[in-house]
């Protein structure tokens, strides 16, 4: 089953195109990590998800057919938008309550369990909460409808590192006992590989890379060696990015089985290393050929 | 019952909870409105109630003379002010102040499809205000009545928009009108100021130019067509309705008894009043559902 299907998908805002030509195929059971520098797209391909957008061109799908919006995909999708947007006038009770009633899958129990180990006092305010505590309401909230999946827009952007790693300590622990899906997005790269198994790189509206987290890892190489011969010498190594600083050269490529050029050196790479060398690169992409894309 | 009714009976009441928690504030400001105009009836209804018992038929004319009284006429603006105010503050935040503060991302991807969430909101916030408005106009009526029973032209003291089904039906479209200018600005300021602009617009043109046309009128001899009555044109005539040219308009006043000149009138009889007020309430109802229809469509169009 794939959680995410997209093709030739595109979003066009007056005259720009914030998204254009986005073939996916995200198979579930994934921790997906959406990646990319601001403006790159990433919130405008969430919200295509979540059906708060309507795509300009193409289509998208999610949990295998189901058209973004639809009641069937709003019961299915736990969604957090960017910010963690509650309504801050309300009191925890009235927020958990209120979003009981417009959830019909939802389950109190998990709900309050949660805020009472979160230690939320359900009388003060939603705005009068700290950024994170608001976020772990969201994620909360957006938990206890028992989703399929769940969609975060930057859940660790307004985060302090220890929220920050009590968010996602949480949003593990939820994955862990339920199994479902999840996708977020993230302009911080580090850390990703603690959590995600699966790398979505989108830049300046194009989709750069696609693919499981060891694959990429897999296959992506640091070849490093002297400086004047690194252009000619991995021109067959599908190099993404050529780093010369100093006398050697770093070279982050895809060799597969070819042997290594004299004077060359292998070092494995780090997924950071693999995304800002992407991302740096933007007309280098990484992507399932169409035969992978299954309709 | 069934179970899919069941669940459904369950979830417009669990509905009915997360609209009242949220529009309670709204609600109420139009209602407070409401009151208040309630309220200034009432207060300076009393006293004039309490006047025009004991000086009989004839008070009108008497504390006129005295200068008591004059505040009355200037009274129906207050209250012809409630339905756009109850618009700009009660309808046109419904939907421009959670655009704003970004809370649409979250109703909108919750398990309830949005459309019914906005239309059970417009449930509350449209037929609240609208009972209490008809309230307000049957309060209205009372109190223009020792008005009326003294003779006092109808024009002077009584807006035809303050009377029960005109005004029920004015508070309708003004708060639809607010709906609908958030939905489409998403900014609440502006989208009150773009409430209180199209409501006077349409207020100006329908007191001017419509209100007394809703039927053709009548004409007949001025003399005929009773006190009451509201007069669009008056002009001198022979007997017959053909009007005087501008020379015969100068000739002495033996010609214009040998003619039988008489004043002639083009008008709207009093007996078409109420017909007039359920004619407009009609097509202000019918507006209030188009404007409706159209928040409708671009909640679904719009992206947030």
């Amino acid at each position: 089953m794939n959680v995410l299907e997209s093709h030739g998908l595109g979003k066009r805002y007056r005259r720009a195109w914030a998204l254009r030509d986005c073939n996916l195929a995200v198979p579930a059971g994934h921790v997906v990590a959406l990646v990319g520098p601001n403006g790159a797209g990433k919130t405008t391909l969430l919200h295509l998800a979540v059906g708060l957008t309507r795509a300009s061109a193409g289509d998208i799908c999610v949990l295998d057919g189901l058209a973004p919006g639809s009641t069937a995909a709003l019961d299915a999708i736990g969604f957090v938008a960017q910010d963690a947007p509650l309504y801050k006038n309300l009191p925890v009770a009235d927020m958990l309550h209120l979003a009981r009633n417009l959830n019909p899958g939802w389950d109190d129990q998990r709900a309050s369990g949660r805020v009472a180990d979160l230690g939320l006092p359900p009388r003060k305010k939603v705005g009068a909460l700290s950024g994170g505590q608001q976020a772990q309401l969201a994620l909360t909230i957006a938990l206890a409808k028992r989703p399929r999946v769940l969609i975060l827009d930057e859940p660790l952007a307004r985060l302090d590192p220890l929220a920050r790693h009590e968010f996602m300590s949480s949003l593990m622990g939820a994955v862990a006992e339920d199994g479902l899906s999840v996708l977020f997005s993230s302009h911080v790269v580090s850390e990703l590989e603690r959590v995600a198994d699966y790398l979505i790189v989108l830049n300046s509206g194009q989709l750069q890379v696609s693919g499981e987290v060891d694959d990429l890892l897999a296959t992506h190489k640091m070849l490093i060696g002297p400086r004047e011969q690194a252009t000619e010498a991995t021109a067959a190594f599908s190099p993404v990015r050529i780093n010369q600083a100093g006398a050697q050269a770093q070279v982050l490529c895809r060799p597969a089985d070819r042997p290594v050029p004299a004077g060359f050196s292998v070092h494995a790479v780090s997924l950071e290393e693999v995304v800002l060398a992407y991302l740096r690169e933007p007309s280098a992409a990484a992507l399932p050929g169409p035969a992978m894309v299954l309709r | 019952m069934s179970a899919i009714a069941l669940e459904r009976a369950r979830s417009w009441r669990a509905l009915g909870w997360v609209t009242w928690r949220q529009q309670r504030a709204s609600v109420g400001i139009a209602l407070c409105l409401l009151a208040g105009a309630a309220l200034i009836l009432v207060l300076s209804g009393v006293p004039i109630h309490h006047t025009a018992a004991r000086l009989g038929p004839g008070w009108w004319i008497q504390t006129r003379r005295d200068g008591y009284y004059s505040w009355t006429t200037g009274l129906p603006l207050l209250v012809q002010a409630v339905p756009v105010l109850a618009g700009a503050f009660a309808g046109a935040p419904l939907l421009a102040r959670e655009a704003e503060a970004g809370t649409l991302r979250f109703a909108w991807t919750q398990g309830t499809n949005r459309v019914r969430l906005l239309v059970i909101r417009l449930i509350f916030i449209l037929v609240l205000p609208t009972v209490a408005a008809v309230g307000v106009g049957l309060l209205y009526a009372w109190w223009q009545h020792p008005m009326a029973s003294a003779g006092v032209e109808r024009s002077a003291t009584i807006s035809a928009d303050l009377l029960a089904p005109s005004f029920a039906a004015w508070v309708l479209f003004g708060v639809a009108l607010g709906v609908l200018a958030g939905a489409a600005i998403r900014q609440t300021v502006a989208a009150m100021g773009a409430t209180i602009v199209g409501y006077m617009a349409l207020m100006y043109v329908t007191a001017l130019h419509w209100r007394n046309r809703y039927l053709p009128p009548l004409s007949g001899p001025a003399s005929r067509a009773g006190q009451d009555a509201v007069s669009l044109n008056q002009f001198q005539a022979f007997p017959g309705g053909r009007p005087l040219t501008p020379s015969q308009l100068a000739q002495n006043e033996h010609w214009y008894a040998t003619h039988h000149v008489l004043t002639w009138a083009i008008y709207q009889p009093a007996s078409r009043f109420w017909t007039f007020q359920w004619i407009e309430a009609g097509w202000l109802t019918v507006l209030t559902l188009l404007l409706v229809g159209a928040t409708i469509v671009i909640i679904r169009k719009r992206a947030v």
